[in-house]
């Protein structure tokens, strides 16, 4: 005799950094169902976008995620200069480089607090922060601002990050890597993190393709689908290699993120080393006219913008579909089947950004 | 488009194209639908090996869409949000939300249309 | 484990990794965004800086000559202070005390 339970998982709940509501259906402490429902944070910015000129709706396009926002404004701008033909300088595109893997530094860390802080772990979770901030500081050295860069602008970028600047972003790398042995390791290797993680919401290599699955998820689960081998900006001078996992649960989404880190820095300083001199943007004249779907890879996934343009000041139609929209389908995959206390590291373990969802 | 093909397609042979694309590898990234001020313009994206490929379907003011959520299952979460927005009926639809996926009560309907309605506030529907 | 019990042993002899703001304050980078500010005497009221502004924050009129900027809509991006002909307005690195 089972007990049929409809619980509401949210929108407010102690693990969630953004408000969405996931409504399951239970039979005694086991998921059977579940079915999402946003709309919590709806603030209608593809509207907005229709009301301001092309220019403006860099900043605009920037604001629509508090994580991962730098990237947002290079997509947006990447689209424009490819609608109007314009070639972005080389040392704009070395500084664009910096600026994003730093910035996928700092989602990465925020994503291995909120992962810990679902089991509890609440050590593991003050240490990814405070190591975080290292890296806010270097972004406001050398951006202005903590989170919102503002540095991208269509042409090129605005400011340039002088030499003792670099050094010290240099330093503040190594300082990183040598906090990390102290507190990765453990990530990796605890005995209850393991226990909790593998196994917990697996997603195979075939239902990831199908159910449209991006980025980390996407790559935990086999799928080698990175879109920085494209050699967007400058990542084609840079050498870049994918981190590709085969298990598909929760611990392998960790791990991808975790040796992304990595990576990540290793390209910042490849980038320092080979950046060349240069103008930092290139003037801008007239209105755009065509259509164009551009592409980047997000800390979260492939996010793509669809922007069409017929001449005039204002854009006719600003499209964003976010990398947490496509991981939806399969986190209803994840789901059922999962016992109750399962369904929080699920959901933080494909890194919800609602904000970006719904726009 | 700029570095990717589109394709025009009617009503009628949806279906079959979205079949033969998902059947040839491509992944279904999302769905767009642009208010052209004659009728709506609905692109269907696909990628393959990082490479867009794209279907165009023009629909007039009122046409029903049919749905593809069987053939690939992540359209149903775009065909939703496009029904929100625009104001588009979906037919076919195996999770429906009736209107309510990014929406609330008191917006204005169809609100991405180029003539959009006015959103209501409960208190001056109680006032009249 | 072993990791974490190293970590945990090194924290009795470390310094907390806190600072006792408000009574310790932290020295503000150069080149921050936090507040807008302008210099009148340099102003000439064309009017370029409310027409660029993304959030509408910025108010000038020509004919009595006044310039208001409303800080709770600005979102401080820097887009007027990079097209002020007269290079009149500029970003502030700390925020100000609304009183």
């Amino acid at each position: 005799m089972v007990n049929t339970t409809l619980i509401p998982f949210g929108p407010q709940h102690p693990v969630l950094p953004e408000p969405i509501q996931l409504r399951l259906v239970l039979e005694d402490e086991k998921v059977v169902e579940a079915l999402p429902a946003i709309g919590y944070i709806h603030r209608g910015l593809e509207k907005v976008a229709e009301k301001k000129d092309f220019i403006q709706t860099t900043y605009l396009a920037e604001r629509i995620c508090g994580i991962c926002s730098f990237i947002h404004s290079l997509c947006y701008c990447q689209g424009i200069e490819t609608i109007m033909g314009i070639e972005v300088p080389d040392r704009a595109k070395y500084l664009r480089v910096i600026w994003s893997e730093v910035h996928r530094i700092h989602s990465h860390l925020l994503f291995l607090g909120l992962l810990a802080d679902a089991f509890g772990f609440e050590n593991l979770f003050m240490q990814s922060w405070r190591c975080r901030e290292y890296v806010l500081d270097i972004m406001e050295k050398t951006a202005g601002a903590r989170v919102m860069l503002g540095t991208c602008q269509i042409g090129g970028v605005k400011r340039d990050i002088p030499d003792d600047l670099l050094k010290e972003t240099l330093k503040t790398l190594d300082l990183l890597e040598k906090e990390f042995t102290e507190f990765i390791p453990g990530f990796l290797n605890d005995y209850s993190i393991k226990k909790r993680l593998i196994g917990v919401g697996v997603v195979s290599k075939e239902q990831a393709h199908v159910l449209g699955a991006v980025g980390p998820v996407a790559r935990a689960s086999g799928v080698e689908m990175d879109f920085r081998t494209t050699g967007y900006a400058a990542y084609k001078d840079l050498g870049f290699k994918m981190v590709v996992e085969k298990t598909g649960d929760s611990y392998g989404r960790m791990k991808v993120r975790l040796l992304e880190m990595y990576e990540s820095m290793r390209l910042v300083r490849e980038a320092i080393k080979k950046l060349p001199a240069g103008p930092l943007s290139v003037e801008v004249k007239g209105n755009p006219n065509g259509e164009y779907a551009s592409r980047v890879e997000q800390p979260r996934g492939e996010v793509v913008y669809f922007l069409k343009a017929n001449g005039t000041k204002n854009l006719d139609r600003f499209r964003v579909r976010t990398p947490t929209f496509a991981n939806l389908a399969p986190l209803l995959q994840m789901l059922p089947g999962c016992q109750l206390s399962d369904v929080p590291v699920i959901v933080i373990s494909i890194d919800p950004c609602i904000s970006c969802t719904e726009r | 488009m700029i570095n990717a093909e589109v394709k025009a397609i009617t009503k009628e042979t949806l279906k079959a194209e979205v079949k033969a694309k998902i059947d040839g590898g491509n992944r279904f990234v999302t769905m767009t639908c642009v208010d052209t001020g004659s009728d709506f313009d609905i692109y269907y994206h696909f990628d393959l090996n990082y490479q867009l490929s794209n279907l165009q379907l023009k629909l007039a003011y009122g046409e029903i869409l049919p749905s593809v959520a069987e053939i690939t299952f992540p359209a149903v979460l775009a065909e939703n949000e496009i029904k929100d927005l625009f104001g588009i009926e979906v037919s076919g639809l195996p999770i429906d939300y009736q209107g309510r996926f990014v929406l609330s009560e008191n917006s204005p309907k169809a609100p991405l249309t180029k003539n959009c309605g006015m959103a209501l506030d409960v208190r001056v529907k109680e006032e009249q | 484990m072993v990791n974490l019990l190293k970590l945990i042993f090194m924290n009795l002899f470390r310094q907390p990794a806190t600072r006792l703001y408000p009574f310790v304050k932290r020295e503000p980078f150069k080149g921050g965004r936090f507040s807008l500010d302008m210099d009148p005497a340099l102003c000439i009221y064309c009017g370029i800086c409310q027409r660029r502004c993304p959030a509408n924050a910025i108010v000038v009129s020509r004919e009595p000559k006044s310039w208001t900027m409303d800080p709770y809509k600005c979102i401080v991006c820097g887009y007027c202070a990079e097209v002020c002909p007269k290079k009149c307005i500029y970003m502030r690195n700390t925020s100000v005390e609304v009183k």
